[in-house]
C-alpha cells in the first residue's frame, strides 16, 4: 500500500499491487509487464458493524458472498507499474477487511489486513499549575470503540486570563490563599476563543475549570418577597453569635460576591413594618454567605431599625433580590457545538476522566441521538431520557424488569426515576460523580453505537464531505506486491 | 397586562424580566403561588430559531427548599391539528450536573420567593421547525401554569397568494375524507372503560373543558384499582369528526357505530417525589350529532362543540404509573387545559405500617 502519493486518511483505500520488490527498484528493472495478470480478493469481516452506508465494497469487483467477499482479475497497465484499486471500507471503528493478491485466483501470494480506526484530535486548556487530567480511563474506553484521541496542543491560562471574576478566591471553596477558574455560560467563549482549530472538524477544545457555574440568564436572580420576621426569628451571624433575622435558601450558586463579575450578591433588599409605617434598606452589610458550613443559605441580620420594631413584639417582611450562579456541573458539550467541552478538574478519582469520557460520548452523539444507517435505536436496549437526568443516556447493568422500556418498573423506585442505580456502570449513564459506580468503559449496547458513527465531522452534522476514518494495517509488515509471474 | 406578563414581542428573545416589578406588586397584592408564562404569539419561521416560552415560577420558602425545578418542572405543548402532545423537562440544560448542597431542615419560615426561566421549546421538545399551532402549559408538582397559544408560522406581512389558498381549498373537496382515529382504550369489561355516563360521572362543564373526577388515594395491590371518571364538552375539528366519504358512503370503523366524533384527550402526569412525566393517551366518543362542515375546511377547523363522558381504571392503562407518591394530572384536550387532578398510590406496606392489615 503506498500511501506516501495521496491521503492517508478516509474510508476509500486505493490499493496498488505489483511485482515484489518493484516499489523499490528503478522503473528499467521492474519485472510487472504489460497484461500480467493479478487476482485480488477482498473480504470483509463477517462480524463487521451493521453500517451501511457507505456500502463496503471493492470498486468494480465481482460480489459474492453475500456482499462479504469481491473478486477480481486485474492486468498490469503498463511495463513496471501495479495495478490499482479501491476499497470503500465503510466508517465504521474496528471494521476488518482482508485483501488476498497473488498470480492465481487462489490470492495466495499476499495478505493485508485493515481494521478502521476513526482519529480524533483535542486541544487540551488548563488553568496554569493545573496538571493535564489522567486519561487513562479514557483513552481504554476509547480503545474499545476504535477511537485515537490525539492531544495536537496544550496551552494555560493564567490568573489574569478572563472577563472579571473568571477567578476567583479559594476560600469560597475553602481553601484559602488558592483561585480556581470558573467557567460559564457567560465567559466561555473568551475561553473557548483560545480553540486554535487545526484540526477541523475533527478537533475537541478541552476548556479544563475548576469550577463551572452558569451566570448568565433570568434564573441566576431569585427574588424573596414578604420575609416574614418577628421577634422569634433570630439568624446565625458571622461573629459566631445569633442575631434578629432570618435566613433564606439561595442554591449552590450562592456566593459572597456574584460569580459573575464580583459585585455584591444582594442585588436590592428592603424591609417594611407588617402594618406600619416602618421602612428601610436592607444592604450588603446584612447579608451573610457562610460558604463553609451552610452553603446555598442567605443569612439576613435586621438593621437596628427593624431590629428595634421585632424586639418591641412587631413584624417586618423582607423583599430581597440575591444573586445566585446556576450549577455546578461537571462539565458540558456545548449543545448544537459539541466539540466546544468544559470539563471540571477539580473532582476526585476517576470523575473528570469518566465526565471528559461522558462528554466525548455526547459529542458522538450518544446515546443514540442519530442512529448509523443500518443500526436501529431500539436494538440498544438501555436507552432512556430523563427519569432524573438530562438528556439521552444509558442503562445498561438494570434488569429487563426495572428498566421496563426506558420507563422504569411500575410501582417501584426505578419508575421514572434512574438516578442513583449502582448497577447502571456505562460511561453513558446519566451521572458519574464522586462515589459512581462507572466502569469507565462504554457498556457493550453503546460500542456498536459509537463504533458505526462515522465520525468525519465533529462540527455540525454534514460539516464536511471530506472523509477522515484513518485505517491502522494489523498486519503492516506484510508485502502487499504480489508476485507477478 | 396585555400579555400574561405584559411583554412585546421582542421581549421574548430578549429581556423579559423588563416587567419584573409589576410581576412582584402582583404577587404581593394577590398572594400568588404557582407558574406564570408568556409566549411569543407568532414565532415567525424565518427570522427566528427558537421557541422562547419565559415565565416566573413562585414557590412559598419552605416549597422552595424541596423543589428542584430544573429537575422536575415539565413542559407540555399540545400541536392543535394533530393533538399530539408533547411532554418534557422545561429547563433541561444538558450539562452533566454535580452533586448538590441539600438544604439543611431548617425552616426558613413564612414568604414566597420566585426567579424567571426561559425555555426554548424547539429545544427541549424537539419541535418541528415548520408552521403549527400549539397549546402550551408547564407542570410542576401541583402547579399548572396559565396556558398559552404559540405559533410557529409565516409573519403577517408574508406575501400570500389567494389563488394558492382558492386551489388549496378546492383540491381538498375532491380529497378522501380521513378519519379520526379509532376510539382508544375499547371499552371492554376487562378495561373497566366507558363512555356512557354514570353515577360518579361530573357534570359537564358549562364552558369547553373538562371535569375529572379521581380516586383521591388508591392502593397499588393486585385487583385494586384506581377509578377516574370525566366529563367534556370539547371543540371537535373537522378531523375529528366521523363522517361518510362523499364518494363512497362508508362510513368509517372508529370502534363504536353511533360515535359521532372521537375527540383526543391526553393527561399529562407529574408526581410528588418523581417528575415522570407520563402520559395517559385517550380517544373518547362523543354521540353528539354535529352538521356536516360546509364546503371543504381543512381537517383543523373547528366543526362544533361536542360533549361526552369517559370513565376508567388508571391502573389498567399501560402508562399510568404505580410508584407510591401523589400525582397530579393535567388534562389537555380542544384548547383547553384542565388540572391538576390529584391522585395518590399507597403501598401495602404502608397500610400495614399505618396498622392496618391489607384486605
Amino acid at each position: 500500500m503506498d500511501a506516501k502519493g495521496g491521503p492517508t486518511q478516509g474510508p476509500v483505500l486505493t490499493v496498488k499491487a505489483g511485482a515484489e520488490g518493484d516499489d523499490k527498484a528503478k522503473p528499467a528493472d521492474r519485472k510487472a509487464k504489460k497484461d500480467d495478470v493479478v487476482f485480488v480478493r477482498v473480504e470483509f469481516d463477517k462480524d463487521n458493524s451493521k453500517r451501511d452506508k457507505p456500502k463496503r465494497e471493492a470498486t468494480g469487483f465481482k460480489e459474492e458472498g453475500g456482499g462479504l467477499v469481491f473478486t477480481q482479475k486485474l492486468q498490469i497497465p503498463k511495463d513496471g507499474e501495479p495495478v490499482e484499486f479501491k476499497v470503500q471500507l465503510g466508517y465504521a471503528g474496528g471494521d476488518k477487511c482482508t485483501i488476498h493478491v497473488g498470480s492465481t485466483d487462489k490470492c495466495e501470494e499476499s495478505t493485508l489486513l485493515v481494521q478502521n480506526w476513526r482519529k480524533l484530535h483535542y486541544q487540551l486548556t488548563v488553568p496554569k499549575g493545573t496538571a493535564k487530567p489522567d486519561m487513562t480511563r479514557m483513552v481504554t474506553a476509547l480503545k474499545d470503540v476504535f477511537v485515537e484521541y490525539e492531544e495536537y496542543k496544550k496551552i494555560e491560562v493564567d490568573e489574569t486570563d478572563g472577563p472579571n471574576l473568571s477567578w476567583f478566591p479559594g476560600e469560597w471553596l475553602n481553601e484559602p490563599g488558592k483561585k480556581f477558574l470558573n467557567v460559564g455560560d457567560h465567559n466561555k467563549d473568551h475561553f473557548h476563543a483560545k480553540f486554535d482549530d487545526q484540526k477541523t472538524p475533527l478537533g475537541v477544545h478541552v476548556m479544563c475549570c475548576h469550577t463551572q457555574f452558569d451566570c448568565n440568564g433570568a434564573s441566576t436572580t431569585k427574588d424573596f418577597v414578604g420575609v416574614e420576621v418577628d421577634g422569634t426569628k433570630q439568624t446565625p451571624w458571622s461573629d459566631g453569635k445569633n442575631h434578629p433575622g432570618t435566613y433564606v435558601w439561595v442554591g449552590g450558586g450562592l456566593f459572597p460576591k456574584k460569580m459573575k463579575d464580583g459585585s455584591s450578591t444582594l442585588i436590592s433588599g428592603s424591609w417594611k413594618e407588617d402594618g406600619g409605617a416602618g421602612t428601610g434598606a436592607i444592604v450588603e452589610a446584612d447579608l451573610w454567605v457562610d460558604r463553609k458550613t451552610n452553603p446555598g443559605w442567605a443569612f439576613m441580620k435586621l438593621p437596628d431599625a427593624a431590629r428595634d420594631l421585632v424586639k418591641a413584639g412587631k413584624k417586618v417582611k423582607l423583599d430581597l433580590q440575591i444573586y445566585c450562579a446556576l450549577g455546578p456541573y461537571l462539565g458540558e458539550a456545548d449543545g448544537a457545538k459539541g466539540w466546544l467541552q468544559l470539563i471540571v478538574v477539580k473532582q476526585k478519582g476517576n470523575v473528570v476522566n469518566d465526565v471528559m469520557a461522558h462528554e466525548l460520548g455526547h459529542t458522538m452523539n450518544q446515546v443514540t441521538k442519530t442512529v448509523a444507517p443500518g443500526l436501529k435505536a431500539a436494538d440498544h436496549g438501555r436507552m432512556y431520557t430523563g427519569n432524573g437526568h438530562m438528556g439521552p443516556h444509558c442503562a445498561d447493568g438494570m434488569s429487563d424488569d426495572n428498566y421496563a422500556k426506558g420507563a422504569g418498573k411500575k410501582g417501584t423506585d426505578y419508575e421514572g426515576k434512574f438516578a442513583g442505580k449502582k448497577e447502571c456502570t456505562c460511561i453513558m449513564y446519566g451521572e458519574n460523580g464522586e462515589g459512581s459506580t462507572c466502569t469507565g468503559r462504554f457498556c457493550a449496547r453503546c460500542q456498536p453505537f459509537i463504533k458505526a458513527e462515522g465520525l468525519d465531522s465533529l462540527h455540525g452534522a454534514g460539516a464536511s464531505a471530506t472523509a477522515h476514518v484513518s485505517q491502522k494495517t494489523a498486519d503492516s509488515s506484510a508485502d502487499t506486491r504480489a508476485a507477478v509471474k | 397586562m396585555g400579555t400574561p406578563l405584559d411583554l412585546s414581542p421582542d421581549d421574548y428573545w430578549g429581556d423579559f424580566t423588563r416587567t419584573k416589578d409589576q410581576f412582584r406588586s402582583f404577587i404581593s397584592e394577590t398572594g400568588f403561588r404557582g407558574v406564570r408564562i408568556d409566549a411569543p404569539a407568532l414565532v415567525p419561521l424565518d427570522r427566528r430559531d427558537s421557541a422562547p416560552v419565559v415565565g416566573y415560577y413562585v414557590r412559598s420558602l419552605r416549597e422552595d427548599v424541596e423543589v428542584d425545578a430544573e429537575r422536575q418542572m415539565l413542559v407540555a405543548a399540545l400541536d392543535l391539528a394533530t393533538k399530539q402532545l408533547r411532554l418534557g423537562l422545561a429547563l433541561d440544560t444538558g450539562k452533566t450536573p454535580a452533586s448538590r448542597a441539600r438544604p439543611s431542615g431548617a425552616d426558613p419560615g413564612e414568604g414566597a420567593t420566585f426567579n424567571g426561566f426561559s425555555s426554548d421549546l424547539r429545544l427541549q421538545l424537539d419541535l418541528p421547525w415548520e408552521k403549527r399551532k400549539y397549546l402550551i402549559a408547564f407542570l410542576l408538582r401541583e402547579h399548572v401554569s396559565n396556558p398559552v397559544l404559540m405559533e410557529l408560522g409565516s409573519p403577517p406581512t408574508a406575501y400570500r397568494d389567494p389563488a394558492v389558498e382558492a386551489f388549496l381549498a378546492e383540491q381538498r373537496k375532491d380529497a378522501p375524507v380521513v378519519p379520526p382515529l379509532p376510539i382508544e382504550p375499547l371499552p371492554t369489561p376487562e378495561s373497566g372503560v366507558s363512555f356512557e355516563r354514570v353515577s360518579r360521572s361530573p357534570e359537564v362543564p358549562k364552558e369547553p373543558g373538562i371535569a375529572l373526577t379521581v380516586e383521591r388515594v388508591a392502593v397499588a395491590k393486585r385487583g385494586s384499582s384506581c377509578l377516574c371518571f370525566g366529563s367534556f364538552r370539547l371543540p371537535a375539528t373537522v378531523g375529528e369528526l366521523v363522517r361518510p366519504d362523499a364518494r363512497t358512503g362508508q362510513v368509517p370503523d372508529v370502534g363504536d357505530a353511533n360515535a359521532r366524533a372521537v375527540v383526543p384527550i391526553s393527561l399529562a402526569i407529574t408526581g410528588s417525589v418523581s417528575p415522570g412525566p407520563w402520559v395517559v393517551e385517550l380517544r373518547v366518543p362523543s354521540y353528539d350529532a354535529v352538521p356536516p362542515p360546509k364546503g371543504a375546511p381543512p381537517p383543523d377547523a373547528e366543526a362544533g362543540v361536542v360533549t361526552g363522558h369517559f370513565a376508567l381504571d388508571l391502573f389498567v392503562h399501560p402508562d399510568m404509573p404505580r410508584q407510591p407518591m401523589t400525582y397530579f394530572i393535567t388534562v389537555f384536550a380542544g384548547r383547553s387545559v384542565s388540572g391538576p387532578f390529584q391522585t395518590a398510590v399507597v403501598t401495602e406496606k404502608m397500610l400495614r405500617d399505618a396498622g392496618v392489615e391489607p384486605t
